[in-house]
């Protein structure tokens, strides 16, 4: 590489100024936990829908001390996770790795890893939407009113008409949370099974929204309690007979894809963290 | 993996890991942190009788550009803007000098300071990050001994105790006031060892009488 293109990025590819920006709003949003805090979101050069609220705040914390994982769909090794991890490894130098525990940071979409975080890793998640309100109220500016004044009714009649009567699921994928018993905030787009790791947390999870442009937070020890009613609590995806066909863990979340052979296929459940999975086959396989 | 970008600068590299430093705090009251060595030196006089908490004024002077503004207190006194440390400061970050109630930033010198922090502003209910952030510079933090304040709310296990060593009685009671939630002052307090203690609005802060 010549001399040329070495200097043709900043150090982890925001200026200074725009990571400045960041790094005062996501000291607001560890302050206000659960409140989405508007930032200006930049334009990066990689393509819209890969996350570049989650990316933005990756690039203004990383340091050249940081060990970093990125995982997308649970997994280190699907498109945008590659192309992300290089993207962030190229204009930074930093270590990076598929192992949850050498991490200290990890970028993440739709999952929070298996293994337990610790306190000095940083999650961070890419986020489609933020506002849990746009179920009821879509202006945004509306939303802020309700949000600043706890004005949350509106929210749990919404839930309770239908999640509890009609039966409707979507809303159940996308889960509200009460943080700190004082705002309410979306779990898009991690599954219900990962919502309870959020709640009393060894770790920070930053959150960013690049198209909504907003930032947000639940740091360590917070109370994040889901919105949920007597005859219709709070439960996640887990069935009691689950398994995965790889590792045979039992309490993960699974994905569910087609095996095709000889007499058509069948479908098979694995570890949607699939750096967990590939772990506990290789310390099983050790035993052997 | 081919690199394509340039290594920090020392000032960026110090701005990054002072972050780190800064929201580990403040995500977890109560622990204490160390700032890293400020990149530069030869800061201006705060009065006659007293030189900067270089450490301080680096942490603070990582956040600040042109977009946000800033105020600075001495013994229990703002200071002017055309106060040499102030356009030392302004010089190198672009930030403006405003007056207390509008300071996105506020850099209390020393602990008697902590009279002024009503005037600070705490934000609206729609936009409480519109709120200021405050570093104070004390003598001492001290973790074991001494206890003189227990912490509890988001960030904490269950209670964190911590001891701001030479502190007056009214000091620690105006650093313990907060305002109603959501509304708040963001604090950093920061010894003479570069040790960071981060109070953030939702840290409830109980007295211990000795
Ligand atoms: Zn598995």
């Amino acid at each position: 590489m010549s001399e040329k293109i070495d200097q043709l990025y900043n150090f982890a590819l925001l200026d200074e100024d725009a990571k400045r920006e960041i790094r005062r709003k996501l000291l607001k949003a560890v302050a206000l936990p659960g409140h989405l805090v508007p930032f200006a979101s930049r334009d990066l050069p990689i393509a819209r829908g890969w996350g570049t609220g989650g990316l933005q705040i990756t690039l203004a914390i990383i340091t050249p001390d940081d060990t970093l994982k990125v995982i997308d769909q649970g997994d280190d090794e699907s498109v945008n996770a590659v192309n992300l991890r290089r993207l962030i490894g190229r204009t930074t130098g930093v270590a990076t790795t598929t192992d949850t525990a050498s991490a200290s940071l990890i970028q993440t979409r739709h999952r929070i890893p298996e293994e337990p975080l610790r306190a000095d890793q940083i999650l961070v998640l890419q986020v489609p939407m933020a506002d849990p309100l746009r179920w009821v109220e879509p202006n945004l500016e509306r939303a802020t009113a309700m949000h600043s004044e706890s004005d949350y009714g509106k929210m749990w009649v919404y839930m309770y008409e239908s999640v509890v009567r009609a039966g409707d699921l979507r809303i159940a994928s996308q889960y509200p949370v009460m943080v700190n018993r004082r705002y309410l905030m979306d779990t898009t787009p991690i599954p219900r099974w990962d919502v309870p790791k959020l709640h009393m947390a060894e770790t920070l999870y930053l959150f960013g929204a690049g198209r909504e442009k907003r930032i947000y937070a639940v740091p360590p020890y917070t109370l994040v309690e889901p919105l949920q009613f007597e005859d219709y609590p709070f439960r996640t995806e887990y069935q009691p007979d689950q398994r995965c066909a790889r590792c045979g863990a039992e309490q993960v979340f699974l994905t569910t894809h087609f095996v095709p052979d000889a007499s058509g296929g069948r479908w098979v459940s694995t570890c949607s963290d699939a750096a967990y999975c590939a772990k506990r086959l290789a310390e099983a396989e050790a035993l052997l | 993996m081919t690199q394509v970008a340039a290594q920090p600068t020392p000032l960026e590299r110090f701005n990054g890991h002072a972050f780190r430093v800064l929201l580990d705090c403040l995500a977890r009251p109560g622990k204490i942190g160390q700032l890293p060595s400020p990149p530069f030196s030869g800061a201006p006089s705060v009065s006659n009788s007293k030189e900067p908490n270089l450490a301080a004024v680096a942490a603070c002077m990582s956040l600040l550009d042109q977009t946000v503004s800033f105020v600075q207190a001495v013994d229990a006194d703002w200071m002017a803007a055309d106060h040499p440390l102030t356009r030392w400061i302004t010089l190198r970050t672009n930030a403006r000098a405003v007056a207390p109630a509008l300071a996105d930033f506020a850099l209390f010198h020393d602990p008697s300071c902590l009279a002024l922090i009503g005037e600070l502003k705490a934000g609206t209910l729609l936009e409480p990050e519109h709120s200021c952030t405050l570093f104070v510079c004390v003598p001492g933090i001290a973790v074991d001994a001494d206890v003189t304040l227990r912490l509890t709310g988001p960030g904490i296990k269950d209670v964190a105790g911590v001891g701001l060593p030479g502190l007056t009685q009214p000091e620690l009671v105006a650093l313990a006031q907060r305002r109603p939630f959501p509304l708040g002052i963001d604090i950093f307090v920061i010894d003479q060892h570069a040790r960071c203690l981060g109070l953030p609005r939702t840290t409830q802060i109980e007295l211990v009488m000795n």
